[in-house]
C-alpha cells in the first residue's frame, strides 16, 4: 500500500448513467455551440419513389425530345444522344446544387441532400455521388446501391459514401405550439426533457382521444391527486406555465 | 406490453422514416431475424422440392403464395427484440407451430392478395384478432397509414426482382471467359438444372427482401399507434411518476399530518369556515423552491450530458458568481380581468391646479396652430425658391455646354440684323452668319413657340420647323438660311454679299418686330 495518494482538485466527472441507446434513423450532430441537430435520413424505400419519379420525368422529357427532333433525322439523333448523356450524368447534381439539394422527385417526397455534417451540398460532393451511381448500379439494376444502403447506419449508399452525403427528410415547417387558453400552474421541478414532455402532452391534445389522455394522466395521478379529465387539465395547466403562457 | 423496455425510439414519423426504422431494425437484428426466417423458409423450400418433384417450375409459385406464413416467424422475433427480449431458438422453435397455423386459412387466401399485408399482419399476429374485430381494427389504423403500406409492397417487390437480376449479371460476369455462357443461358428454365438454379436465386432474393418488408411494415404499425396513442409519451410519464413518487407520498402523508392536527385543535364547526385571523399560509416559501429546484435539476443534467459543450457550460454555471438564486416579489395589474372603475372625482377640486392645466392645454393647442401656420408658409412662400436653388446648383453641376450654337438661346435683340450686317462687312461672314442663325433660333423659340433642343442638330431643326411652322415664306428663309450657314460653317465657303444682305433684311422682317407674332 502506498503511504501517500495524489490529491485530485478536478471536480470528480458526474457518473453517466449508462442510457440504453435506443435504435433510430436520426443522425445526430453537435454544432461548436453545444446545439444538437436531428437529421433524420432517408431509407430505401422513399428514395426508390423519388427515383422513380425523378426517372418518369427524365425519360417524358427525353421521349417529346427525340419526336422533336425527328425532323433533323441522323443529326437530330446525335443531338438527342449528347441529350441523353447530359440528363443522365447532370440532371441530379444541378438539381442538388441549385435547387435545395432536391431533384423535383426528392421534392416531391421531401428528401435533401446535405453533406453529412449537415451543410449544404455543394458541386463537388453532389457530382461525386452521382458520377458514383454508375458503381451503386452494378452488377444491374442498383444491386450494390441496394445493399451498401440497408447495411449502413445513415442509409448511404456508394456514391454518398465517396462524397460524404446523406439523404435526410426535410424538417417539416415549424408550427408554433397552440395550448388551448386556460389557467397555468406552476409545476414539481422537472429536468427540460420532462418539461418537453409535459407540453408535448399538450400540444398532443388534439390527435389523441380524451380516453387514452386521461388514461396517460392517470400515470401521474399519484403526483397530482386527480383522476380523468382533470388529471388532464392539471397536466394542460402545467403545460401553459412551462410554455411561459402565465399571467 | 410495457412500452418502458422498448429499445426502439418511439416517436412520431412520417410514413416512409416509419419503414426506415423497419429497416433500421433488421440492421440491428440481423442475426436473429434472418435466422428466424431461415428457420421456417429453407426447411420449408426443401420440403416443396422433395414434394414436386419433377416439376420444378412450381416451386417458386407456391414458394411466393406461402409468403404470408413466412412472415410469421421474423415478425415474431421483432416484436420480442422492439421490447429487449429477442428469444433464443429454442423458444421460437416452441413457439412456431401456433404463431404459423393460426388463421392460415384466411391469410392464405382471401387475406393473401392483400396489398397493406405487412401492415395488418400485426394486428392479426400480436393483438390475436380475429374475425370482426380484427376487421374493425384494422380500418382504425388503417386510414392514413394503409396507403404508404401499399407503396411499401409495390416497392419492395420490385426490389427483389431487381436484386434477382442484380445476383444473375453478377454470376454471369463473375464466370470466366473460355467457360462457353451466355447471359441467356443462366437463365434457360427449360432443363431441370436450369430451373433448379432459377429457383435458388429467386429464393435468396426473397430471403434478402422479405425480412425488411415485414419489419417495415411492423414499423408502420408502431408508428401507427404511436400516433394515436402517444406511444412515444408513456413511458417518459411512467418515468416521471416514478421519480415523483416518493416526494409526492411523503407530501400527503404531511398533508394528512396537518389536517390531523387541524382536527384536533379547531373546533368542527370552525372547519367549515376559515378563521378571519387564522395565519395565511407562507406561499413565498413554497414557491422559492420549485424554481431554485429547478436550477438545480438543469444543471445536474447538464453534467450528465456526455457533451464537451455542455459540461463546460454546466461547471461555468457553478462558479459562485453564478449560483445566487433569489425570489423576487412585486405588485402588479392583473391583466386577464377589467380595471377597477375609475377613481370618483374630489369633492372640492382645487381650482388652481385646473386653471393652471386649462392655460398650458390652451398654450399647447396654441403652438400645435402656430406650427401648423408656419409650415404652410413655409410650403408657399420659400418652397419654391428653395426648390428652385436646389433645381439651379444641379443644372450647375452638370458639364458646361460647349461653345457654339449650343448656347442657352436668349431673346434676339432687334438691331441684331444691324451687328450682322456690320460684321460681315468688317469680313467676319462667319461669325455673322452664326449670330443671324442663332437669332432665329431663338426667334423661333420666343415669337413663334417653336423651341429646339439644346441638342438638336441643324437638320433635326429644320426638320422640327418644316413639321410646326405654319408661315411658308419664313420656312423658306429659315431654310435658305440654314443651307447657307451650313456651306459657311463646314466648308467655309460664304455666300454673295448681295445673298448675305437680303439675309440680314429678311431676319429684321421676320424676327425683328417686337412680341407680337404674325401667325
Amino acid at each position: 500500500m502506498p503511504c501517500f495518494s495524489t490529491i485530485s482538485f478536478r471536480q470528480p466527472r458526474p457518473a453517466i448513467m449508462p442510457e440504453p441507446a435506443l435504435l433510430d434513423t436520426v443522425r445526430q450532430i453537435e454544432t461548436p455551440e453545444g446545439i444538437t441537430l436531428n437529421l433524420r435520413v432517408a431509407g430505401p424505400v422513399a428514395r426508390a419513389l423519388a427515383w422513380v419519379i425523378d426517372l418518369l420525368i427524365k425519360y417524358t422529357a427525353l421521349l417529346a425530345l427525340l419526336s422533336a427532333l425527328t425532323i433533323l433525322s441522323r443529326g437530330g439523333l446525335g443531338i438527342w444522344l449528347i441529350a441523353l448523356f447530359l440528363t443522365e450524368w447532370l440532371y441530379p447534381a444541378l438539381f442538388e446544387v441549385y435547387a435545395g439539394g432536391a431533384t423535383p422527385g426528392k421534392k416531391a417526397l421531401g428528401l435533401m441532400v446535405v453533406h453529412a455534417n449537415g451543410s449544404p451540398v455543394d458541386w463537388s460532393a453532389a457530382l461525386i455521388r452521382n458520377l458514383l451511381r454508375a458503381a451503386d448500379f452494378l452488377p444491374v439494376l442498383y444491386g450494390f446501391g441496394v445493399i451498401a444502403m440497408l447495411s449502413n447506419r445513415d442509409f448511404q449508399r456508394l456514391g454518398d459514401l465517396a462524397a460524404g452525403t446523406i439523404v435526410i427528410y426535410r424538417d417539416p415547417p415549424a408550427i408554433a405550439p397552440v395550448l388551448s387558453p386556460g389557467p397555468a400552474l406552476p409545476p414539481p421541478p422537472l429536468t427540460l426533457a420532462e418539461q418537453q414532455l409535459i407540453i408535448n402532452f399538450a400540444e398532443r391534445g388534439a390527435t389523441l382521444n380524451p380516453a387514452r389522455q386521461a388514461e396517460l394522466a392517470e400515470l401521474l395521478a399519484g403526483f397530482t391527486r386527480l383522476s380523468g379529465i382533470a388529471g388532464v387539465e392539471r397536466l394542460r395547466a402545467y403545460a401553459r406555465w412551462l410554455a411561459g403562457d402565465h399571467p | 406490453m410495457s412500452l418502458e423496455t422498448a429499445t426502439v425510439a418511439l416517436r412520431p414519423r412520417n410514413p416512409w422514416e416509419a419503414t426506415d426504422l423497419g429497416m433500421a431494425m433488421v440492421r440491428r437484428w440481423a442475426g436473429p431475424v434472418y435466422g428466424a426466417w431461415f428457420m421456417v423458409a429453407l426447411p420449408l423450400f426443401a420440403l416443396l422440392h422433395l414434394l414436386c418433384w419433377g416439376q420444378w417450375w412450381l416451386i417458386p409459385w407456391l414458394i411466393w403464395w406461402l409468403k404470408p406464413m413466412l412472415d410469421r416467424a421474423p415478425l415474431h422475433m421483432l416484436s420480442h427484440a422492439l421490447l429487449g427480449d429477442p428469444p433464443e431458438r429454442r423458444r421460437l422453435r416452441r413457439a412456431l407451430p401456433r404463431l404459423l397455423f393460426r388463421q392460415i386459412v384466411a391469410a392464405l387466401t382471401w387475406r393473401r392478395l392483400d396489398p397493406a399485408r405487412s401492415f395488418t399482419l400485426p394486428v392479426m399476429q400480436l393483438e390475436g384478432l380475429s374475425g370482426k374485430a380484427r376487421r374493425q381494427r384494422a380500418r382504425d389504423l388503417g386510414q392514413p397509414g394503409r396507403g404508404p403500406a401499399v407503396w411499401l409492397t409495390v416497392v419492395c417487390a420490385n426490389l427483389e426482382i431487381a436484386l434477382d437480376f442484380a445476383l444473375l449479371t453478377l454470376v454471369w460476369l463473375l464466370i470466366p471467359d473460355f467457360v462457353a455462357l451466355e447471359f441467356s443461358d443462366l437463365m434457360d428454365d427449360s432443363s431441370a438444372w436450369g430451373q433448379l438454379w432459377l429457383n435458388v436465386v429467386g429464393f435468396c432474393g426473397m430471403s434478402l427482401v422479405e425480412p425488411c418488408y415485414v419489419a417495415a411494415g411492423f414499423a408502420l404499425y408502431l408508428n401507427r399507434r404511436t400516433w394515436l396513442e402517444a406511444w412515444d409519451l408513456e413511458p417518459g410519464l411512467r418515468r416521471l411518476a416514478a421519480r415523483l413518487a416518493p416526494a409526492g407520498r411523503a407530501a400527503a402523508g404531511l398533508a394528512i399530518l396537518t389536517v390531523g392536527l387541524g382536527l384536533l385543535t379547531v373546533p368542527v364547526d370552525g372547519f367549515a369556515t376559515p378563521q378571519p385571523n387564522s395565519p395565511r399560509p407562507a406561499e413565498p416559501a413554497a414557491s422559492i423552491h420549485p424554481l431554485c429546484d429547478q436550477r438545480r435539476v438543469r444543471e445536474a443534467e447538464l453534467a450528465q450530458s456526455s457533451s464537451p459543450a455542455k459540461q463546460a457550460l454546466a461547471e461555468t454555471l457553478r462558479e459562485p458568481e453564478l449560483q445566487v438564486c433569489e425570489l423576487q416579489q412585486r405588485w402588479r395589474f392583473r391583466e386577464d380581468e377589467p380595471l377597477d372603475p375609475p377613481p370618483e372625482q374630489p369633492p372640492h377640486p382645487n381650482w388652481v391646479a385646473e386653471w393652471f392645466a386649462a392655460m398650458v392645454e390652451t398654450l399647447l393647442w396654441f403652438s400645435v396652430g402656430l406650427f401648423i401656420a408656419l409650415v404652410g408658409w413655409w410650403a408657399l412662400r420659400k418652397a419654391p425658391r428653395a426648390l428652385a436653388r436646389v433645381r439651379r446648383h444641379s443644372v450647375r453641376q452638370s458639364p458646361p455646354p460647349d461653345q457654339g450654337r449650343n448656347e442657352t438661346l436668349s431673346p434676339p435683340t432687334a438691331d441684331l440684323a444691324d451687328q450682322a450686317w456690320r460684321l460681315w462687312s468688317a469680313g467676319q461672314w462667319r461669325e455673322a452668319l452664326r449670330m443671324l442663325y442663332r437669332g432665329s433660333l431663338a426667334g423661333l423659340a420666343t415669337h413663334y413657340r417653336l423651341p429646339t433642343p439644346a441638342s438638336a442638330t441643324e437638320d433635326e431643326c429644320l426638320r422640327l420647323a418644316t413639321i410646326h411652322l405654319t408661315h411658308p415664306e419664313l420656312l423658306d428663309f429659315f431654310r435658305r438660311l440654314t443651307r447657307h450657314w451650313q456651306t459657311a460653317a463646314y466648308a467655309h465657303r460664304p455666300p454673295e454679299t448681295a445673298t448675305a444682305q437680303a439675309l440680314c433684311a429678311e431676319w429684321a422682317r421676320y424676327f425683328a418686330m417686337g412680341r407680337e407674332s404674325p401667325g
